[in-house]
């Protein structure tokens, strides 16, 4: 693979921090939006995280350019965070 | 092309970036699948078991221990050795208040009941601990650091089925003529065969701590406040206080007629220990647990008053209530496999160690590829060097670490004061060296050599194993043959099996640098 370094380092970035803030915020929408007792839905949110997590960290690298790569991860984070906000706070 | 470019790109250093700390996780939590075993063979004061366990006859002699040891303890728990365990073994915690509060135990001959005195050993709980805990650094530290390696290894797994697009063709694929193509072959043995184990044991690792990793999220469902996250978590993994005392004092039965009793209900089943809250209470509940026959409860348990021996029902649990606790407990068990029977117990001691296997060849390739590409564009190969100097102080040298933790145990005086830390730091001792000796400056240097003698250093070290034991204890195999006590035996005859292996390394290695020598002679005529 013939990325430039500033590519690799950005891509890392993104999958380890990225991928676990968009892991987190994904969680947090889905312990709010599930029709479980609270406890439940939180336990199984957690559970999923790592699934997220993988997937966001091979989207870092599957992806065409380091932006896109950042974008990917940043703009479901920002849903998945406003949807907890909504069901949560309103 | 583009996509499994990228993919085989992530593949490799997501498995090489923490592959030393995968490779000491995975062969420590191998190991940690026998920890009551290794334990008991570092405990050789315990005599080797002459006769099937009486229960009914050492029992109450157990009880008379706990009444004389502990008359004010609270809870009291009394292991049988039946099934896995090699322990017939008291435990008693001692309420707040009263004097050495906490738990406490002591361990009995299993033929006659009397106390023994053992050594303190790390035993094999410290190898257990060793591949999440780790050791000399902060706990919660050590969580995030496994968690991360796990989580590395997770987008291994993805990505190495990802870029295996002929994932079962290559799986019957061995090509050893070919020596870079034949570590190839062997990665992906250890990685496909074992794949379900893997990633089951990868992911329920990440979940066991994710009260650690991802506290984010039920920060987001019940707010920041540190004590209402606490109430939560006690209330998920409370075991549910079966039964509260009333304080009024009162005498049980013997506890022999409760194993008695139980044993006419359950007839058939073997019972594993015998458990009671509330001892000497009015309200006092004692907990038969049973080897399970069947899924993935490690016991089968009845609840009975101690006062009458009628039958107690306890709370209904959490998690029979919430679908992702049952699941979680489902993974924990999985992970565990404190359910597994010899055979199965067994194949998940080979799955880790295949992984361990994994990691090491998937490791070693790389440098092997890395040192042909450098040499062909006649880079400077020190960088390779160093990897492969590292591979073979980590994957040959902790091996040897762990042998050396082995006979450091019998070695040392049984009554020395910190023998346990002096036990742990000697793992570490040996494995520093190991890590040293590639490095050390020698005229000639040849790789091959360097494995050989590290697995040398290995072989010498398992085989003395059971000679030492000889020496040194009453429960070497003389003994354990003779009286068939398969654990002692298991012990034993497993150092043989990996002096063993790692002679044939040995003899391998030799076998190689022989035929390369000839090549060369060969081609400069």
């Amino acid at each position: 693979m013939r990325k430039s370094p500033s590519s690799i380092v950005s891509r890392t970035g993104a999958a380890i921090v990225g991928g676990y803030v968009l892991a987190n915020c994904m969680a947090f929408a889905l312990a709010a939006a599930l029709p479980l007792h609270q406890i439940d839905a939180t336990l199984m949110a957690m559970q999923l995280t790592y699934l997220f997590y993988a997937v966001a960290a091979i989207w870092a690298f599957a992806a065409n350019r380091a932006r896109t790569a950042w974008l990917g991860l940043v703009a479901p984070s920002g849903i998945a965070l406003l949807i907890w906000a909504l069901l949560r706070f309103v | 092309m583009k996509f499994r470019h990228s993919m085989t790109w992530l593949h490799t250093w997501a498995g090489l970036v923490f592959g030393a700390l995968l490779y000491l996780m995975f062969v420590t939590g191998s190991a940690g699948y026998f920890d009551l075993e290794i334990t008991r063979w570092m405990q050789p004061e315990i005599p080797v078991q002459q006769s099937s366990f009486d229960a009914p006859a050492l029992l109450p002699k157990a009880e008379q221990r706990l009444q004389q040891l502990a008359p004010h303890a609270d809870h009291v728990y009394i292991e049988l050795p039946e099934g896995r365990s090699p322990y017939f073994m008291i435990w008693w915690h001692n309420p707040k208040g009263v004097d050495n509060p906490g738990w406490h135990s002591e361990v009995l001959d299993p033929s006659s009941g009397a106390p023994v005195a053992v050594r303190n050993t790390a035993g094999g709980e410290f190898l257990y601990r060793l591949h999440y805990v780790l050791h000399y650094i902060p706990k919660g530290l050590a969580y995030w650091l496994t968690s991360l390696a796990a989580m590395f290894m997770l987008v291994a797994i993805v990505t190495g089925v990802v870029i295996h697009r002929r994932i079962f063709k290559d799986f019957f694929t061995f090509r050893r003529s070919h020596r870079q193509t034949a570590w190839l072959d062997m990665h992906n043995l250890m990685g496909v065969l074992p794949l379900p184990f893997h990633l089951m044991i990868t992911y329920s690792g990440l979940i066991l701590l994710m009260f650690s990793t991802m506290l984010p999220v039920p920060a987001s469902s019940f707010g920041l406040n540190p004590e209402k996250l606490r109430q939560v978590y006690d209330t998920v993994f409370s075991d549910g206080d079966h039964a509260r005392g009333n304080g009024m004092a009162a005498s049980s039965l013997p506890l022999v007629e409760l194993y008695n009793l139980d044993h006419s209900k359950h007839s058939g089943a073997t019972i594993a220990y015998l458990a009671v809250e509330n001892w000497g209470d009015e309200k006092a509940v004692v907990e038969v647990g049973k080897l399970a026959q069947t899924g993935l409860e490690p016991f089968d348990v009845s609840y009975y008053q101690a006062v009458n021996g009628e039958s107690f029902k306890g709370e209904s649990q959490l998690r029979d209530r919430f679908l992702s606790l049952s699941f979680y407990h489902v993974i924990e068990h999985l992970h565990e496999g404190l359910f597994a029977g010899p055979w199965l117990r067994w194949l998940y001691f080979l799955s880790g160690l295949m992984g361990a296997g994994m990691v090491a060849t998937g490791s070693i390739f790389w440098a092997i590829k890395r040192r042909h590409a450098h040499e062909k564009a006649g880079l400077d190969s020190r960088a390779v060097r160093w990897v492969e100097n590292l591979n073979v102080g980590v994957i040959a040298g902790l091996p040897i670490a762990i042998g050396g933790y082995f006979l450091t145990s019998r070695l040392l005086s049984a009554t020395l004061e910190n023998r346990v830390d002096w036990e742990m730091h000697s793992l570490f001792v040996v494995w520093f060296v190991a890590l040293l000796h590639p490095f050390l400056p020698r005229r000639q240097c040849d790789l091959s050599q360097l494995w050989a003698e590290q697995f040398k250093a290995a072989a010498v070290v398992y085989a003395s194993i059971p000679f030492v034991n000889w020496m040194t204890s009453e429960v070497h195999l003389g003994m354990s043959l003779k009286y068939q006590d398969w654990t002692l035996v298991g012990f034993d005859f497993f150092a043989l099996v990996l002096a063993a292996c790692c002679a044939y390394f040995v003899h391998k290695i030799n076998g190689r640098q022989r035929v390369s020598t000839m090549e060369t002679v060969g081609v400069s005529q």
